[in-house]
């Protein structure tokens, strides 16, 4: 299937919608075809391929919304009827409505031919090469599992008010988790991966990525009982977005804010953070891995700035939740062919500070987070968990620690950043996050 | 081999699918050197989610296919079909059967054969799959509706609520090479309802859930009507609840409590791919893990008490779900398996793979995970505690290879010379699973599957429950201790 047959699917199902009784409707549809090696306890476990069109029908019947989705285009016309009849059982909704279409930028996919030319034999190799660069890194990293994957995307939305749009891509991407272990001794879990869109990077950067999954994984073992006190907390960049930035991202969705469940509701315009704290949503990703310049709603993905020398600027919005307050799409809809759209992030950066990327060595006394496993709670921004794979800092002296617990506020957290480093960290491949010095922290030794 | 129980319209659907299977297999002549195995999966979902009396999701899904792995030269190959003709089936079979040619030379360790274990014949269909179907898309709107405004309203003190009822309805076919050949359907049907309590910019929130395995009145067995006004009434509660002290105490943790820990602590470190990537329970067949008093088990059936929501009679590689010991009055007996797990330990499946949609490749997975009651009630466990807390509402959890947890408690209760307290906010709990588990000294008489509404993560979801009964043991809570310091 073509780009412009998955235009057509899209089109086609438009069409039954309306001849099922819907007044507006959409259809968002995607194709995938992927090949991938995965890996199990070190050893290859075997080859997979697969490939399938899913497509998702929004529907707008006397106000009310309802929604299907199948993996059947053969059963369009009856998954058109399913969504008509979920709106037809829905109660009127006042934010019922599908967006109008807006200006796309210059839509010209890079596709790599070299990606969508790796067969089998290349991902197994891929894969074993991680294997061995980890194993040669230390014996003593076990790896659970470890996957090679190779997609080709296409997607295509056709909406009855005019929005269609189109995508394709191809991606190479990579993920490892295991732990070290070394005689009797288990250390904790690490994870870590990573994609590109371009294979000539793909060995540097998976290069760089089991490096710094197998140093985290040997770092934790030998772990001592930590300390208790209120002090440092040291976040490394692919730590920042677990710790600090989740529940502000939730509390930035503008559908929590109408849903009255974020406690940023009122706070536009008012320091939530440390001067130093610049939050962007990067709306069409990040410079070395670009993404779709449209949304789940065929509208373009706009760069948005959340958070500005630690003052609140904005929420993110679909067209819904733009509705809802009579203003227009920042561009992100989220969501695939199986799920109704609904606001998120897609690509995120924080600005970089002045503090040295060395500096936890200069902290007096200290913490660093290499993983965080606990409890939050978005409303009141109450957080209490145990530092993972974590290690105290005494004086430049670094040892690893087990079974210490962090807890405190959130939004109290966020006025004593004290630090944000000097360079930008690639994590995941849509993020771009320097590390973050926290001060005061409640710091507990089980 | 286990054969089916049941003639009904089901079995009459599923033979014509494993028919279907059949015919593909016999087309692509596996020989007597490979494992061929064909598992189709169409897989049905209802959602309907209001919150704060708005309907935000009104939806259906459907996913179908099959999926094809081939064994042959030590080596795994898998391949998906979405098409459901014959041509595309063997095309599939075809590439299945290549990839795992191709990456054979590959492997160091090759497959040497599959454990047969109790491969199932016939159809094996559920109860309450006609039920869910014969309801309105209407009366599931009305459901949540109706749920989320009796939460609301239950209190001036309720600030917002939610409601969700989500349904999955799952076919399965599967058919191989050595002669699983086995149908069945089933349904699993959830229930949530959460209110959040405000006062004076103070907020606590309370959800009560219900997921299981089987139909409408299964799923109503506790009213909706009474979730949401225990919902409103325990957020409302806890706005009045002081924080709960930290530090090593002793603890009765309630079912719910139990299944997260059993579970996430547990569980997953004796899934025997993961024992072979290292995890902490590897080579401790035999030792004392436990307390006595602790029998944990891993169970395709919803022992004890009907609707578990991890129930399933046969798992994606056609071997038979039973139930299966893990550790035995404290003594750690086995782990849990996929048929090529069984076969590097030496032992027979224990039907635990589990793949969520057709294009997954089955994983070891949980089901229905619980601690076996024991002789004492909860009553008497309480008053045979001079001081303690009792602790309920599991919240979210994690673990670690090394059996290390962190989970949290929405409710606490102070436990003062054998008599309950004042209710307190929740805390968090951490420690080490089998060092919890060698603590225990009373097991309550009394299981609860209360793990059925969510979902486990493993690269893939899975519906599981877990449950028991009350365990009085020691756990590590962290907070400020009574006397001011920190736990």
């Amino acid at each position: 299937m073509n780009p412009q047959s998955l235009r057509d699917l899209c089109a086609q199902g438009v069409a039954l919608a309306k001849r099922a009784g819907a007044q507006q409707a959409e259809v968002y549809a995607q194709r995938t075809d992927q090949l991938e090696a995965s890996f199990l306890a070190g050893d290859l476990d075997q080859v997979c391929s697969s490939a399938e069109t899913l497509f998702g029908l929004r529907v707008i019947v006397d106000g009310r919304i309802g929604f299907a989705t199948s993996n059947q285009p053969d059963h369009l016309a009856a998954t058109a009827e399913a969504a008509v009849a979920w709106a037809r059982s829905s109660p009127p909704d006042p934010l019922a409505g599908l967006p109008d279409p807006l200006p796309l930028p210059d839509l010209r996919p890079q596709v790599d031919p070299e990606i969508l030319a790796l067969g089998p034999d290349a991902l197994v190799a891929r894969g074993l090469d991680l294997l061995g660069r980890i194993e040669a890194r230390d014996r003593r990293v076990k790896i659970d599992r470890a996957v090679v994957n190779r997609s080709e995307g296409q997607i295509a939305v056709v909406s009855s008010t005019g929005v269609d749009a189109a995508w394709h891509s191809a991606q190479l991407s990579g993920d490892v988790f295991g732990m070290a272990v070394d005689g009797a001794e288990v250390g904790s879990f690490s994870y870590d991966a990573d994609a590109t869109q371009r294979l000539v990077e793909a060995d540097a950067l998976f290069a760089q990525m089991v490096t710094a999954f197998a140093d985290r994984c040997v770092g934790a073992l030998g772990a001592t009982r930590g300390e208790s006190f209120c002090g440092t907390l040291w976040i490394p960049p692919h730590a920042v977005e677990e710790v600090l930035l989740d529940m502000l991202l939730t509390g930035a969705n503008a559908g929590t804010v109408r849903r009255g469940t974020s406690p940023l509701a009122d706070k536009l315009g008012r320091a939530i953070a440390s001067a130093g704290l610049t939050l962007t949503e990067a709306g069409p990703g990040l410079p070395w891995y670009p993404l779709c310049p449209f949304d789940r709603e065929g509208i373009p993905r706009q760069r948005t700035a959340i958070v500005e020398n630690g003052v609140l600027r904005s929420f993110l919005y679909d067209a819904l939740e733009a509705r809802a307050v009579g203003r227009a799409s920042t561009g992100h809809a989220v969501g695939g062919a199986t799920s109704l759209p609904g606001v998120g992030v897609t690509s995120l950066c924080v600005d970089t500070g002045d503090m040295a990327d060395e500096a936890w060595a200069q902290m007096k006394r200290g913490v660093v987070v290499t993983r965080f496993s606990g409890t939050t709670d978005p409303a009141s921004g109450d957080f209490s968990g145990v530092v993972k794979g974590g290690f105290l800092i005494r004086d430049g002296d670094k040892r690893p620690i087990h079974e210490t617990t962090i807890s405190g506020n959130l939004w109290t957290l966020l006025h004593q950043i004290s630090g944000i480093g000097q360079t930008a960290h690639r994590v995941s491949a849509v993020r771009a996050l320097p590390a973050i010095r926290v001060e005061d922290v409640d710091i507990t030794a089980g | 081999m286990t054969t089916s129980p049941l003639p009904t319209a089901a079995a009459r659907d599923g033979e014509a699918r494993r028919a279907f299977l059949r015919d593909a297999l016999h087309r692509a002549g596996a020989d007597a050197n490979e494992l061929v195995e064909l598992r189709y999966h169409k897989k049905s979902f209802h959602t309907a989610i209001v919150q704060r009396g708005r309907l935000e999701r009104s939806a259906s899904q459907s996913r179908e296919g099959v999926a094809v792995r081939v064994l042959v030269d030590g080596s795994w190959g898998f391949a998906t079909t979405s098409s459901a003709d014959p041509a595309s089936l063997a095309a599939a079979i075809d590439l299945a059967r290549r990839s795992a040619r191709a990456s054979a030379p590959h492997r160091k360790s090759r497959v040497p054969h599959l454990a047969a274990g109790s491969l199932a014949v016939g159809d094996f269909s559920q109860a309450g799959v006609d039920e869910l179907r014969s309801r309105s898309l209407d009366a599931r709107v009305a459901l949540v509706m109706e749920l989320e405004a009796q939460a609301r309203g239950a209190s001036s003190r309720i600030r917002t609520a939610s409601s969700v009822y989500d349904e999955i309805i799952e076919e399965k076919a599967i058919v191989t090479s050595d002669g699983a050949d086995v149908s069945w359907v089933l349904g699993r049907p959830g229930l949530r309802v959460k209110a959040v309590a405000e006062r004076d910019g103070d907020l606590s929130d309370v959800t009560e859930s219900i997921g299981v395995t089987g139909g409408w009145d299964c799923l109503f067995r506790t009213a909706p009507g009474e979730m949401a006004e225990s919902a409103a009434r325990r957020a409302v509660e806890l706005l009045d609840a002081k924080a709960a002290p930290g530090g090593r105490q002793t603890v009765i943790l309630s079912p719910s409590i139990v299944g997260l820990l059993v579970h996430e602590a547990i569980g997953h470190t004796v899934e025997a791919d993961f024992v072979l990537s290292g995890s902490v329970a590897q080579g401790k067949i035999g030792h004392k893990v436990a307390s006595e008093l602790v029998t944990l088990c891993d169970s395709g059936r919803s022992e004890y008490f009907g609707g578990a929501g991890g129930t399933l009679p046969v798992d994606d590689e056609g071997v038979v779900a039973d139930r299966t010991v893990v550790i035995e009055q404290g003594i750690l007996k086995g782990y849990l398996h996929n048929r090529e797990t069984a076969a590097r330990f030496g032992v027979a499946p224990t039907g635990n793979a589990r793949a969520w949609e057709y294009a997954d490749t089955p994983l070891v997975r949980m089901r229905n995970t619980y601690i076996e009651p024991g002789q004492t009630s909860l009553e008497a466990l309480i008053e045979s505690t001079e001081e303690g807390l009792f602790l309920d509402g599991a919240r979210n959890g994690q673990a670690d290879a090394t059996g290390e947890f962190t989970f949290g408690s929405r409710f606490a209760r102070r436990i003062h010379k054998g008599k309950l307290g004042e209710l307190l906010r929740g805390v968090t709990v951490t420690g080490n699973a089998f060092e919890v588990l060698s603590s225990v000294d009373g097991v309550s008489d009394t299981l609860r599957w209360d793990l059925g509404s969510g979902h486990c993560g493993k690269g893939q979801p899975a519906k599981v429950d877990a449950g028991g009964p009350h365990l009085r043991c020691k756990a590590l809570l962290s907070g400020k201790t009574e006397d001011g310091g920190v736990a």
